[in-house]
């Protein structure tokens, strides 16, 4: 009998981009890693704007009194860092407005996160800030831009906010702060795509774009801003021939509408390699499930690993889910290897369950067998 | 051009790996564009191998690959793999060459030279 080889796969999977070997890919999907790579943190709901897709509903005048202080963010930071957590993504809110923002990057540094990416309006990045930002090292920015034109930006960003990321861009000219512009597809800007690779590429930044879902402001706003059939094939189709352009975990529903899947992660990343950190401390699967249904647990209560390993959330609904979560119904359709079921946020924002086809389906559900359109048996 | 194995590396800034049941995941954030290049290796022993040397700059890859293949009775097909595991590594940045020509002795082994 021969010994199994040590060496087996070095697999090389930027993002992951690559195809995951079995052992890897149950690793990821069903058992858990041992901790997130990623974890956004919304270190704040304040914010100086109002966005109307907002997907933590942030704003200027939300109550404050019981997000974590300083200290305790200090706190979390450590634990993150004692799980090897690789990378925190700062958003909010406006992270900037978080009382000793700066002082909490340097603490990161100090244990070793040697990227710390922030989503930020921009509105707050003056030159003495840049300045400081860029001596930090490490900074990536995520400027978000929701439209190549003001009128379009505007009108869901509030008036101003285009010409502040335009500033903002300006002056992160002359330093080596890597950025994104991070651009929301929706029906109002569907038409923008050209436009918005070309304003990057002019301004030194990468696009990223990302998908509208139905979470804080988002929800109220999404039957009117969420992109039609018409303009979702043409983001399908646009993305395929700009693989340069980022999307995260954004847009594996798209591989329903068939064809080689798209550049990225094309999985849900949540409670597998990333998760979401709240300004209060809660822990959920990601950005866009800050419900009472997915809350994982609170840091108030639990360590950040024993959330991350024991949680039934994530265990339950994510990486063993049963019949009645999971792909639900999608698990019958023939495309559900290349879409998955579609985003799990969405299923649940839309129709408050899991079990039942993907709302924002790419086919013509219409036109699929009457047993897809059913939920499958609960658990 | 063929990564030297006979000098010493250290892990660069924006390196780090971690463990993991199947392997390991090697985060490489370079600074120069936005995300990070993330690695699945799917085997322990690369893993391991990888935090030892982390552990012991002193020592070169060549050495420790030497004891490796010797300790454990690694097959030529893979020592080549560990070699190339190492050399990805370079070639990627994620090792890059530490301040002398090292020792050519691995961990617990005694230096010949």
């Amino acid at each position: 009998m021969t010994e199994p080889s040590p060496i087996r796969n070095f697999g090389a999977c930027a993002q992951p981009r690559g195809s995951l070997s079995p052992e890897v890919a149950r690793a990821v999907r069903v058992d858990g890693l041992s901790a997130p790579i990623t974890v956004t943190w919304e270190i704040t709901s304040r914010c100086n704007l109002r966005c109307t897709h907002c997907l933590s509903a942030s704003g200027p005048d939300v109550d404050t009194a019981r997000e974590l202080s300083l200290d305790q963010a200090r706190g979390v930071v450590d634990q993150l860092a004692a799980e090897k957590v690789f990378q925190i993504h700062f958003g909010g809110g406006e992270p900037f407005l978080f009382p000793g923002f700066m002082e909490l990057l340097r603490h990161a540094q100090a244990r070793g996160f040697c990227c710390l990416c922030i989503s930020t309006n921009g509105a707050l990045l003056d030159e003495a800030r840049v300045r400081e930002l860029d001596a930090l090292g490490g900074i990536y920015l995520q400027l978000s831009l929701d439209g190549a034109t003001e009128a379009t930006c505007d009108a869901i960003r509030g008036r101003g906010a285009y010409r502040k990321v335009l500033e903002a861009l300006e002056r992160l000219r002359s330093t080596v702060i890597v950025r994104t512009l991070n651009f929301v597809y929706t029906r109002a800007n569907a038409g923008e795509l050209d436009a918005m690779a070309a304003l990057a590429e002019a301004k030194g930044a990468t696009l990223r774009v990302t998908r509208l879902k139905p979470s804080g402001r988002g929800a109220e706003r999404y039957a009117a801003l969420r992109p039609t059939q018409a303009q979702l094939a043409h983001l399908h189709g646009w993305l395929h021939a700009h693989p340069e352009v980022l999307t995260g975990d954004s847009f594996f529903h798209l591989n329903a509408f068939g064809g080689a899947a798209l550049p990225g992660f094309q999985s849900c990343g949540a409670a597998r390699l990333t998760c979401l950190i709240t300004p209060e401390g809660g822990v959920y699967p990601c950005a866009f499930t800050q419900t009472p249904f997915f809350q994982a647990g609170s840091l108030r209560e639990r360590s950040f690993g024993q959330i991350w390993r024991e949680s039934p959330v994530f265990q339950r609904v994510f990486r063993r889910p049963g019949a009645s979560s999971g792909g639900g119904a999608c698990t019958r359709c023939e495309a559900y290897e290349g879409c998955g079921g579609g985003c799990p946020a969405v299923k649940h924002s839309l129709t408050g369950r899991l079990d039942l086809p993907d709302p924002d389906c790419v086919l013509d559900t219409a036109r699929l067998t009457p047993s897809l359109r059913q939920p499958l048996c609960a658990d | 051009m063929t990564p030297d194995l006979e000098r010493t590396y250290r892990p660069a800034r924006g390196f780090s790996c971690r463990r993991e049941s199947f392997g390991g995941i090697l985060y490489h954030y370079e600074g120069l564009r936005p995300d990070p290049r993330v690695t699945f290796v799917d085997s322990p022993f690369l893993v391991d191998l990888l935090g030892l040397l982390s552990a012991h700059p002193e020592v070169t890859p060549a050495a420790l690959i030497r004891q490796a293949t010797t300790h454990f009775q690694l097959s030529g097909g893979d020592a080549e793999g560990v070699v190339q595991f190492f050399r990805t590594l370079i070639q990627r940045g994620a090792l890059e060459p530490g301040d002398s020509a090292g020792t050519h002795s691995a961990p617990g082994e005694s230096s010949h030279d």
